[in-house]
């Protein structure tokens, strides 16, 4: 399955956002909802690992 | 909670979450742990540490943020003695009630009460159990989400059942959202009789098992009436574990025990690297829920750069497959609740066709439970069957993209339109014709696209600065367009939030950052004008000051607001002292209120009427809030409110018993007996007379100034929809897309909504919708490419005439003539594939591969040798 992360940089003015620094990491999700779900899904659609605790 | 509700607004529930927990199954770069919970969380943003116990077993878990989205529960009754709940067989709660009107379920759908399996035909519904009561259940706010599924429950049992009377029992009828006034207004044409009253008690009555109901009328009549059934319409409230949760984190809660947030920083809690959705936030309905859950993602997309458990695969080509002759894996899916019985008959039918290649019942991990057996059974394509099978449409096109094959090499079969009284003969029939139309489909072409990784926002009020600051900050560039030479839109006319937030102070620092971003390109007296494209990969054309320029983008985010109607009555216009909502505070000066005597402020000016059906949503807490606001300045003013439902909801009912307290008066008005406002001048005295429901006479104030709280009307929404070909709602708001469960996507791909042009709401609600959209856009953003074609309908320039039938036909407006080609051209990307060019064409030049001619003559073939078998 396709899932790019953000780490493929396209244009500059893009590269000057992101030289921020700002920490890397997962995320965890607590709660398998619909609330919980949506945020795993969009978190994971933008290049997270969730972790998804239910 | 949604698992347990048979329908949710307007369909029902359980398959729309079946795909996304298949979806979150499936997805590499998420982890499930299932019956786990969480002992212990530490660290701080960026660097948390989670100790959770699986089956007895704790291990450490590290993550860089964590999102709270512990759900709620709903209030039990049993404790309240005045309803009977649980000492009455006949009383039940309206989740059990869900239960019972379930049509796959074991009663088919049919209701019949607990105590002699009779179909009751007299059911009465009881509004705010465990809600709005401070007295016997310490609940003091509205659960917002009650009115809207009692009335949900009582048109569908309408629907199903036209003999059985529906009656509600309510004190307010709540019903502010999307299209909620048309969703009361249609079920009170169904017949749903609805009663504004105080339930007093719910007794039992000798033997029959009917209910005895006493109630009290608005003026204070007791009445009493007999039903065969009561359902309790009970109230939400944060889970027992969501409390424990939150004191093991440290989480701040509120007085009502959910998460505090900050007005203008709506899923943000007090601990820096938690964020909070759903339930856990206040009393959410779903699709508040899932905008915030988005929400919370744009916020740790500000905050924390991604870390991705795995590397994106590619899909594998499976060149060895041939499609002929066609070898059919019948699969499907049952959803909880539905009969069993239903799985054996589809086996039993499917299993008689030669081209059927196998069967195979589809429950957890549907994808690779599709792969594996597409596999196994050496299929060439798929025919699923389930209920709503529009909702499994991308588990199944997952599961071929898997298996190397064409994605759209399937059909599927819908079990929710079987007719429960005649459920074999449908489903034999549904079953052949499925497997007739699968055996004849052919592969569609398939197209890929560069993704433009720009973000377009059309608005600049509240909710187009929030999202264009959020996809900024998580580093994508934004072209932010505003009509007007301000920016701030509607929210400058604002003072306070209802909780209390200073509105002007939150404007000015959110225009400074986005004017100050170096990812943001602000154009201010500039227009959309036309806009082409899609998702992915769309070019608007933008006027400013009379130049056009091109603007290249991958997503886009529509927030053109809304606006105050000017109304032709109450005197508006012909007196100093009349003033709307969104002029009060910049008219009125605090030497005059400090030496005012009487204020009126009148509800529902424009809305909730036939020529503008809508709630105006925010009226009813502007109206509390001023008030509350105004007697603060000066204890001596008395306040009249004149309103027609008093839709304080939510926690914003603490406002309307605040409100109560400091003796703000409240007088209900109907449709029909509408205040009458007089003055003989500019500066003359007003007169305001109204109708006292409870003495039951007309009452007159003398008023020093009023406030009309005007209708939002979606003025700007149809020029939006126009430009960008996105829809509207039957009120003239943008129209959320037609798969339910995606609250910020317009009808477009790859164009998201957020703000007052999607339904009137405060700024914090829009402040989550634009956080919510940007992520939604984000998630577009993150690819590299995205696919387009499939189900689209292609032209056959050999026997394209260019006769412009087609251009006609379509009713988004896609086809037009190549006249280098000498031939029609129809844009895979922006055709919705409804096939009405496909039928219309009359040299027949354009086809879908799913709906071929082909298909057309030769199932009905397929279809009567099966029968004849």
């Amino acid at each position: 399955m396709h899932h790019p992360s953000r780490d493929h940089i396209h244009s500059k003015d893009q590269e000057i956002i992101m030289a921020k620094k700002i920490p890397k990491g997962s995320v965890m999700v607590l709660g398998g909802g619909i609330a919980g779900i949506q945020a795993s899904l969009s978190l994971a659609g933008a290049g997270y690992g969730v972790y998804l605790v239910e | 909670m949604i698992p347990n509700l048979h329908r949710i607004y307007p369909l029902c529930a359980c398959c729309k979450l079946d795909s996304r927990i298949d979806a979150c199954n499936q997805h590499p770069n998420i982890r499930i742990l299932l019956d786990s919970t969480v002992d212990e969380i530490s660290g701080t943003l960026g660097d948390m540490k989670a100790s959770v116990t699986t089956d007895g077993r704790t291990s450490e878990i590290k993550a860089g943020a964590i999102v709270l989205a512990t759900g709620i529960e709903t209030f039990d009754p049993s404790g309240l003695e005045p309803y009977s709940y649980g000492r009455h067989p006949n009383v039940v709660t309206s989740v059990e009630y869900e239960q019972m009107q379930r049509p796959l379920g074991p009663e088919k759908g049919v209701v019949k009460r607990p105590s002699d399996g009779k179909e009751p035909r007299r059911i009465a519904w009881l509004q705010c159990v465990g809600s709005r009561d401070v007295n016997r259940c310490k609940v003091p706010y509205c659960s917002s989400v009650c009115c809207m599924y009692a009335l949900k429950e009582a048109a569908n049992t309408r629907d199903t059942s036209p003999e059985t009377e529906t009656t509600v029992f309510y004190m307010d009828m709540r019903t502010h959202g999307k299209g909620y006034e048309n969703y009361l207004n249609n079920a009170v044409s169904k017949g749903v009789r609805l009663i504004r009253s105080r339930v007093h008690s719910v007794n039992q009555t000798a033997d029959t098992g009917d209910v005895a109901l006493s109630w009290a009328e608005e003026n204070g009549t007791l009445n009493e009436e007999i039903f065969d059934m009561v359902v309790l319409s009970v109230g939400l409230k944060p889970s027992a574990q969501t409390l424990a949760l939150a004191e093991k984190i440290g989480i701040e809660l509120n007085p009502d025990h959910y998460v505090s947030s900050d007005p203008f920083n709506p899923v943000s809690t007090s601990v820096p690297g938690v964020f909070v959705c759903g339930g856990m936030a206040g009393p959410n309905d779903i699709g508040q829920s899932m905008g915030q859950a988005s929400a919370a993602a744009a916020e740790i997309q500000r905050v924390l750069a991604p870390a991705p458990f795995a590397k994106p695969a590619d899909y594998p080509q499976n060149n060895d497959l041939k499609l002929s002759p066609p070898k059919i894996l019948v699969a499907y899916h049952l959803c909880g609740g539905m009969d069993e019985e239903l799985g054996a008959e589809i086996e039993k039918i499917a299993e008689g066709f030669q081209n059927v290649a196998g069967v195979r019942r589809i429950d957890e991990a549907a994808v690779s439970s599709l792969v594996e057996a597409f596999k196994k059974t050496k299929a060439n394509r798929i025919l699923f069957a389930s209920c709503t099978p529009s909702s499994h449409k991308p588990v199944v096109e997952e599961a071929l993209k898997r298996s190397g094959v064409n994605p759209y090499l399937y059909d599927t079969v819908d079990l929710r339109v079987l007719d429960p009284s005649d459920v074999s003969n449908q489903l034999r029939d549904r079953i052949r014709m499925g497997v007739a139309r699968a055996s004849l489909v052919s592969p569609a072409a398939l197209v890929s696209m560069k993704v433009e990784k720009r973000a377009l926002v059309v608005g600049g009020g509240p909710a187009g600065l929030e999202s264009a600051l959020s996809l900024a900050d998580a580093g994508y560039p934004v072209t932010l367009v505003e009509r007007q030479e301000e920016l701030g839109g509607n929210a400058r006319h604002i003072k306070s939030t209802w909780q209390g937030g200073n509105v002007a102070q939150y404007l000015d620092g959110l225009i400074r950052k986005t004017k100050d971003h170096p990812g943001i390109t602000v154009m201010t007296r500039a227009e959309v004008v036309s806009n082409h494209g899609s998702c992915g990969s769309f070019i608007a054309a933008v006027l400013k000051e009379g130049v056009r320029s091109e603007i290249r983008y991958g997503a886009g985010i529509l927030a053109p607001g809304a606006e105050t109607i000017v109304p032709a009555e109450y005197s508006y216009g012909k007196n100093s002292k009349i003033y709307l909502w969104s002029e009060l505070f910049a008219k009125l000066d605090s030497a005059f209120i400090g030496k005012a005597r009487n204020a009126v402020f009148i509800q529902c000016v424009g809305s909730r009427e036939p020529q503008m059906p809508h709630c105006s949503n925010l009226c009813c807490s502007f109206a509390l809030r001023s008030a509350l606001d105004l007697k603060e300045q000066n204890p001596d003013l008395n306040i009249y409110i004149l309103f027609r439902e008093m839709r304080a909801f939510g926690e914003r009912e603490n406002l309307y018993r605040a409100a109560r307290e400091k003796g703000i008066i409240f007088i209900r008005y109907d449709l029909n007996s509408k205040p009458a406002v007089h003055s003989a001048g500019r500066d003359e005295i007003i007169t305001v007379t109204v109708q006292e429901p409870i003495l039951g006479r007309p009452v007159t104030i003398e008023a020093d100034f009023i406030s009309l709280q005007s209708a939002i009307a979606p003025t700007g929404c149809r020029e939006t929809a126009k430009v960008f070909n996105v829809e509207l709602d039957p009120d003239g708001f943008l129209a959320e897309a037609p798969e339910k469960l995606r609250p910020l996507d317009t009808t477009m791909k790859g164009l998201f909504m957020a703000g007052l042009a999607v339904y009137p709401k405060d700024i914090t609600e829009s402040i989550a919708q634009a956080r919510g959209a940007a992520a939604r856009a984000a998630e577009i953003l993150a690819q590299d490419e995205v696919q387009i074609g499939g189900l689209v309908a292609e032209v056959n320039s050999a026997r394209c005439a260019e006769c412009c039938t087609c251009v006609r036909t379509c009713p988004f407006g896609v086809p037009r003539i190549d006249y280098e080609k000498g031939a029609a051209y129809i844009d895979p990307a922006l055709c919705r594939g409804c096939g009405m060019c496909v039928a219309e064409c009359p040299g027949k030049a354009i086809v879908m591969s799913s709906m071929s001619d082909e298909t057309l003559n030769g199932a009905p073939a397929v279809f009567f040798a099966a029968a004849a078998k």
